[in-house]
């Protein structure tokens, strides 16, 4: 069954009219963790691994401590085309004990 | 982009429903739904974020990973600008690039307010170790959770994870007895509510509850996480076999963070820790190139080290750390770690000395209260050792006074005499 998620919830930006929310199931299955059980971090709001802090290395890189510090400018608003040049940042994992609690 | 109806995203509802149910079935479910529907881009780059991990079997590489995200995102664009803008969010988000996706979402809410696919991402302000951006996170939960109204089980479950992060404990459990109501497997409401029992020191009753929990959803991602908490919620009123039974029965060899911050609360109440990591492993990751990358993954290894009384290990990685460029390692992540050693060592003076310090720079150890919780209880424990025991009890005050169950905390203050922590194994 496919079911466009939202394209029965009329939702009005920034004039903030909210007229109907008939997607309910779909819009409620959306909201927990993408990641499978024996994850080895415990994730716990949601996908990615958000365990870590801003501070996770660059394994190898000469720009290894800091490399999340990349200036917002470099993916500002520009959606139409990804940032393929950024680094994907190595993080430690201890079996974090709550991470990606945060909201 | 001015949007004034949101755009539709084509998502596969029982691999959502999956998601939600946190079994452990939405992968097989999510590949089909990519397979059959390759012009969706939105879920062709959830797939490729949950693989970014090696969740979904063997880690994407760095290319292969840009290269799915490239292939999703041109999906994405000839879909609409919502499903666009979640797949560049699902891109920085797969990079680990916290600050950036942040941002991103602060731009993508504005547009698309209440989005749930969106949601997903929240932990990215966590995540990001700005402060500012954490407050920001929090300020977009609580406006998304206003917009979208209570019927939204899953921004109340959010929301009611800020509000136990925010030490408001009655708020969550409001939010999160809601959106359980709504959606019965909401992991991360039974989460929120795990850490607002702590705060209120439930004990046996909070254990329960997740016991209950976990039995109609065994397979659920949270499953060692909660049973963690469980543990410590066995800690908080005296059942101390209890909580070393669940955390040797449930806890894995990687749960080395977990495992510390469990055995770490025992040692310092006096009693025996459960099975302490293995050392090998401990050294494995202290030797890693990531073991400095995270101030919390950091921690939690002098944590694991002081459990086994590893003193000169303790000293080292102080040493390693007051050298680092970043000052959360230097000025918090340093003092921490030599101060266990002082306390490994017999020493709660010198760890007095350091820890007292702190105070509220303790937040650069990243985490949550919870799991920052326990450097005070070294301070308390330190403290009432040194025989300043009313100083010791001022800093618990407020847990004393809050918590029901409050037998560890008693311990902590009880007087014993300064002792080197053994590496006691378990009856």
């Amino acid at each position: 069954m496919e079911i466009g998620m939202s394209d029965k919830r009329v939702a009005v930006g920034r004039t903030g009219a909210r007229v109907a929310a008939v997607g309910a199931v779909v819009g409620a299955a959306a909201g927990v963790a993408l990641v499978p059980a024996g994850a080895a971090h415990a994730n716990i709001i949601g996908i990615g691994n958000a365990a870590f802090g801003n501070s996770c290395t660059n394994v190898g890189a000469a720009q290894s401590r800091g490399a999340t510090t990349a200036s917002a400018g470099a993916a500002s608003g520009n959606v139409t085309q990804l940032p393929l040049n950024l680094q994907r940042n190595q993080c430690g994992n201890s079996g974090i004990v709550c991470a990606g609690c945060g909201g | 982009m001015g949007v004034g109806v949101m755009d539709a995203v084509v998502l596969p509802s029982e691999a959502m429903l999956e998601f939600a149910a946190l079994n452990g079935r939405h992968l097989p479910l999510l590949r089909e739904w990519v397979a059959g529907h390759p012009d969706a881009g939105v879920p062709r780059a959830l797939l490729a974020c949950v693989e970014a991990d090696g969740l979904g079997g063997e880690e994407l590489g760095d290319e292969e990973l840009k290269a799915q995200m490239a292939g999703a995102f041109k999906a994405a664009k000839a879909e609409n600008g919502r499903a666009a803008s979640l797949v560049y969010g699902l891109f920085l988000t797969s990079l680990r690039q916290h600050r950036l996706a942040a941002e991103h979402l602060l731009r993508h809410f504005a547009d698309y307010p209440g989005d749930e696919v969106a949601g997903l991402m929240l932990g990215v302000f966590h995540a990001s170790a700005d402060p500012a951006l954490q407050r920001a996170g929090e300020a977009l939960t609580e406006q998304q959770y206003q917009f979208m109204g209570p019927q939204s089980w899953a921004w109340a479950s959010w929301l009611s994870w800020v509000r136990a992060e925010q030490c408001r404990p009655q708020e969550a459990i409001a939010l999160s007895e809601h959106a359980l109501g709504l959606f019965p497997r909401s992991g991360v409401a039974v989460h929120a509510r795990a850490h607002a029992d702590h705060d209120l020191g439930a004990g046996a009753e909070s254990v329960a509850r997740v016991d209950g929990w976990l039995a109609e959803n065994p397979e659920a991602v949270q499953l060692r996480h909660l049973n963690w908490h469980a543990a410590l919620q066995s800690i908080a009123c005296g059942d101390f076999v209890e909580a070393r039974r669940r955390a040797d029965e449930v806890l894995k060899r990687s749960d080395v963070g977990m495992r510390a911050a469990a055995n770490w609360r025992l040692l310092l109440a006096g009693q025996s820790p459960a099975r302490l990591s293995e050392p090998d492993h401990v050294r494995e990751l202290l030797a890693a190139p990531e073991a400095m990358a995270d101030t919390l993954h950091t921690f939690n290894l002098a944590l694991a080290l002081a459990c086994e009384s590893a003193v000169e290990d303790l000293q080292r990685l102080a040493a390693t750390a007051e050298g680092d460029e970043r000052e959360a390692f230097r000025e918090v992540v340093a003092p921490v770690a030599r101060a266990l050693a002082y306390v490994c060592a017999g020493a709660p003076g010198q760890a007095v000395t350091l820890l007292e310090p702190l105070g509220d720079a303790l937040e650069g150890l990243g985490g949550v209260r919870v799991e920052r919780e326990i450097v005070h209880d070294t301070l308390a424990r330190a403290l009432a050792e040194t025989g300043q025991g009313e100083r010791a009890a001022a800093l618990l005050e407020d847990r004393l006074t809050r918590r029901t169950h409050h037998r560890y905390e008693d311990l902590l203050l009880t007087p014993r005499p300064a002792t080197a922590f053994p590496a006691v194994p378990a009856p």
